[in-house]
């Protein structure tokens, strides 16, 4: 008899349950390839550990997607009349079902489109792409979409897409429903993405600070009518609050020591230097055909013969991935430096280029991005807060950014100098 | 770094709070788009489009982001049962200006259209906010004039806004988009 139910074991969420039509999924093209990306670019080089691929990341995304639509909906006592009211239609037995399995998919393909490296390689698509519009291509052409239409013709798979991408990033308006659904995927403070791959990422990277409880937190996860809005969302109860908390600096401490490591993102500049020699035009193509072509793999390999051969014309810059020669860290931006000085980097930058050859200096920027932590609070039928007004930790979650200057070694002593000065400068007025 | 559109926002954050306004991201965000719909501004450096809840640009929210990290503008303490953070003028709020290319002329024409529109949006809340300028976007962007049909469309756009609601907001802001 045919196996109805299958499990693999995963190393942060234990069995992972599916069933056939999801085997079908996870065994086509499009999802085993992304044992080829590495979740976290070349970070190995930081973090030994951390070689984890997107492959398990979107098995754990299903996973907790479910979780969190189980807490929320398998629950008679956790939807209130207002919320009926709102959403009565889809609690229906079978609509309620197929929702179940759409939320799934979606978490389990919200990663088809990445390229390889992951998001260090993601600036090298053309204006107007990133991945999350690779991956609506994915499930809409590929073998993925093939799957769903022969077996299961009800499965809407522009229902999935919606889920699965984040609407803020696509620009899009969800109805008040698929809205509550994306946020069990792709939601800032509750997303089973960014549960995921904070929990694995600092798994695999040997470090605790993205450690938090997802069992608790997920357990407090209910339907409320936000007062900001007027609209449906997903908000948590009160006596769960410290495990958003915890999820939230969870969140700021893994930006700060592993994502944004200095090395890391040296690595990661580095690499995109190196990928824009090598690819045709400087970026990759869109056509996903294309893009289901190249993994990890193949860019590595291709780098390996590049490094150690003198006359291949890409080896200077794949030595420095692969041999660690990678530029060395002169400046990072601080508060105090930015408060007294805001046009500070700038300012360095330029006083560097003056005296080094630009080839010898790379940089770093990202955020500070626009990023709300708060999120409704339910604290009984008629009181519904904002996490904000409610935790003095979530309003004061800092905010995510850096700016790095990097040189090349043998310029470094000459680079640290000169920042120096400058910065003696700038301060005592006469910059 | 956008230094002018840092400078409009810190300007518009002033006058929102002189009017009394809460001065949070939502009035921010309508006020500037108000700015630029009534054309009362030469350039608003951002990007509207219609979203969930009237225009919006998502420009403005990395903005504020930024602006909050050198110090142009900073939190306010906020008060329970009012949502979403309130802002003020930061120790570098006038930072942007270093950077102005505006002539003094320029400069007193752009306080008082900032003034004009930060009267009217200062003091109303989120839900006006959001009729009041998905009816300009309606006249704005779908060349609509008449007050009936705008009404109408910011119904059918928004159903939780009546048509009358929509009308009244449209009237008061009529005169600006006319002149």
């Amino acid at each position: 008899m045919k196996k109805l139910r299958h499990e693999i074991r995963d190393a942060i969420h234990g069995f992972v349950e599916f069933d056939n039509l999801e085997r079908e999924l996870i065994d086509s093209q499009p999802m085993q390839r992304l044992k080829h990306i590495h979740q976290l670019a070349m970070s190995y080089q930081v973090y030994p550990g951390a070689t984890h691929r997107r492959f398990e990341h979107s098995l754990g995304v299903m996973e907790l997607a479910t979780r969190i639509f189980d807490s929320v909906f398998s629950h008679e006592e956790k939807i209130s009349e207002t919320v009926r009211e709102r959403i009565g239609e889809y609690l229906q037995k079978e609509t309620i079902t197929y929702w179940r399995r759409i939320v799934r998919l979606a978490g389990l393909l919200h990663d088809v489109g990445h390229l390889p490296f992951s998001h260090a390689s993601e600036k090298l698509l053309p204006k107007g792409w990133n991945h999350e519009k690779l991956t609506s291509e994915i499930i809409k052409k590929s073998a993925i979409s093939k799957i769903l239409k022969q077996e299961h013709s009800r499965i809407d798979i522009n229902d999935i897409v919606d889920i699965a991408t984040s609407f803020r990033k696509r620009k899009v308006t969800l109805s008040p429903w698929k809205t509550l659904l994306n946020e069990m995927i792709t939601g800032n403070s509750f997303g089973a993405d960014r549960m995921d791959y904070l929990l694995r990422d600092s798994l695999h990277a040997g470090v605790i600070y993205g450690r938090f409880d997802p069992f608790k937190l997920i357990e407090g996860l209910r339907i409320v009518i936000d007062s900001a809005t007027d609209e449906i969302a997903l908000g948590l109860e009160y006596n769960s609050i410290h495990c958003a908390e915890a999820l939230l600096l969870a969140r700021y401490f893994m930006y700060s020591q592993v994502y944004f490591h200095d090395v890391r993102k040296s690595y990661d500049m580095h690499l995109e230097e190196y990928l824009k020699k090598k690819l045709i035009k400087g970026h990759f193509p869109t056509d996903w055909k294309e893009i289901m072509k190249i993994t990890d793999n193949e860019i590595l390999v291709e780098m390996r013969v590049a490094a150690f051969n003198t006359k291949h014309k890409l080896h200077h810059y794949a030595r420095r991935l692969l041999c660690r020669k990678h530029f060395k860290t002169v400046y990072e931006i601080n508060p105090i430096h930015k408060t007294k000085c805001p046009t500070i980097f700038d300012d360095l930058l330029n006083s560097l280029k003056g005296e080094i050859q630009s080839e010898n200096i790379l940089t770093a920027s990202e955020g500070p991005k626009f990023e709300s932590n708060d999120f409704p609070v339910y604290i009984d039928e008629n009181t519904i807060g904002r996490a904000k007004d409610l935790s003095e930790v979530i309003k004061k979650v800092p905010t995510i950014e850096f700016s790095l200057i990097f040189v090349e070694d043998g310029v470094r002593e000459k680079a640290k100098r000169l920042i120096k000065d400058k910065i003696k400068k700038l301060f005592s007025g006469e910059g | 770094m956008d230094w002018r559109g840092h400078e409009i926002i810190v300007s518009v954050i002033r006058k929102l709070r002189e009017h009394g306004s809460w001065a949070g991201k939502t009035h921010i965000i309508k006020t500037l788009y108000l700015l630029s719909a009534t054309k009362r501004m030469k350039h608003i450096p951002f990007d509207f489009t219609l979203y969930k809840h009237g225009p919006y640009t998502f420009d403005v929210e990395d903005a504020l982001a930024i602006m909050k990290s050198y110090g142009a503008i900073e939190e306010d303490d906020i008060m329970p049962g009012f949502y979403g953070e309130r802002l003020k003028p930061g120790v570098n709020a006038n930072f942007p200006q270093n950077f102005a290319k505006l002539t003094k002329e320029e400069q007193q024409e752009e306080q008082e259209a900032i003034e004009e529109i930060c009267k009217l949006t200062g003091k109303k809340n989120v839900r006006e906010l959001e009729c009041l300028a998905t009816a300009v976007w309606i006249f704005d962007q779908e060349k609509e004039s008449n007050t009936d049909k705008i009404a109408k469309r910011v119904h059918e756009l928004k159903p939780h806004i009546s048509k009358q609601q929509a009308k009244q907001a449209y009237n008061e802001i009529k005169h600006f988009l006319h002149s």
